[in-house]
């Protein structure tokens, strides 16, 4: 028995010195197997932005996740990091600005079934709040 | 036989930054390689592995990676570095510096972030205020994704004098 726990504690101390020599990350929930795809990418994540008006495209973004209805949302296209018209989707735009806290990537046909979840809702929430408080 | 890091049951077709990898996942990272944004530097490090033997470019815009491959940053682990090992996370990044008291004492070299911690940059100038108690002229170095390029701005103008600096 003492054996077996010092082995699982060596294995146990591999992993955790492989994960700080920057050796590719865990494979992450992302799809509907793993739970929801929106609240996994957006819960925790950072949110990288670098001007008033990249941070004013995401809010606007985040507020249409709320708003908009599915169809409505998948037709509309937002200013990309230059502030070019129409060029971005909603998946697109959010992950050219969040880091979620594992790999991940959003899928466009799970994306709109996840984001009617609570916790996808809660997570789009807490990102609107935190860029809205950025811009004030 | 040297195996892949991520696939124990595949046999190693390269090594990348010190790591054996798989043909599948030489392949992915190839094709994500080409995926990176324009303005994104260093590029080839830019990626992650998904799943599934899906590899994609890190998402953000890679101000914080642009930052620690200068200031060379390994903090975090493998949730916040890259596939060289460098930090792309821009609160993980600053924790590894010391806060600048005052903007007068700002010297170049320090690191920048924006107050919401959602950018940064290095300080590349600073010249001293004309005045006695004015405020010196900061230039700042950035991996500016709204540019498309590594770019120099002005702290007090494209910044607006806001964020705080590190040491």
């Amino acid at each position: 028995m003492i054996i077996r726990i010092t082995f699982l504690a060596a294995l146990l101390s591999i992993s955790i010195q492989g994960a700080g020599m920057g050796k590719p990350g865990s494979p992450a929930a992302t799809g509907p197997k793993n739970g929801n795809s929106v609240a996994a990418f957006l819960r925790n994540a950072e949110r990288q932005t670098e001007t008033d008006e990249q941070r004013k495209e995401v809010q606007r973004a985040l507020r249409d996740m709320l708003e908009k209805p599915p169809a409505e949302l998948r037709q509309i296209r937002y200013s990309d990091y230059a502030g070019k018209k129409n060029e971005w989707s909603v998946t697109q735009l959010l992950q050219h600005y969040f880091v979620p806290s594992r790999p991940a990537a959003l899928d466009e046909t799970h994306f709109y079934e996840d984001l009617k979840a609570p916790a996808a809702r809660a997570a789009v929430q807490r990102q609107l709040n935190k860029v809205t408080r950025a811009l004030q | 036989m040297a195996k892949c890091v991520l696939h124990p049951g595949r046999d190693s077709a390269t090594t990348i930054f010190g790591e054996n990898y798989c043909a599948q996942c030489q392949t992915g990272i190839a094709a994500a390689r080409g995926r990176v944004d324009r303005h994104v530097e260093p590029k080839e490090c830019f990626i992650w592995y998904v799943s599934n033997d899906n590899w994609q470019p890190i998402t953000g815009t890679g101000c914080a990676h642009w930052v620690a491959h200068q200031k060379r940053i390994h903090v975090g682990g493998a949730g916040a570095c890259c596939l060289s090992g460098f930090t792309y996370r821009v609160p993980v990044l600053v924790r590894s510096f010391m806060p600048v008291p005052q903007v007068s004492q700002v010297r170049e070299n320090d690191v920048w972030a924006s107050p919401s911690l959602d950018h940064t940059g290095i300080v590349i100038r600073v010249v001293s205020p004309a005045h006695a108690g004015g405020r010196p002229t900061i230039t700042i170095r950035h991996d500016s994704s709204g540019q498309g390029r590594v770019a120099e701005n002005d702290f007090d103008t494209y910044f607006h004098g806001h964020g705080n600096f590190y040491r």
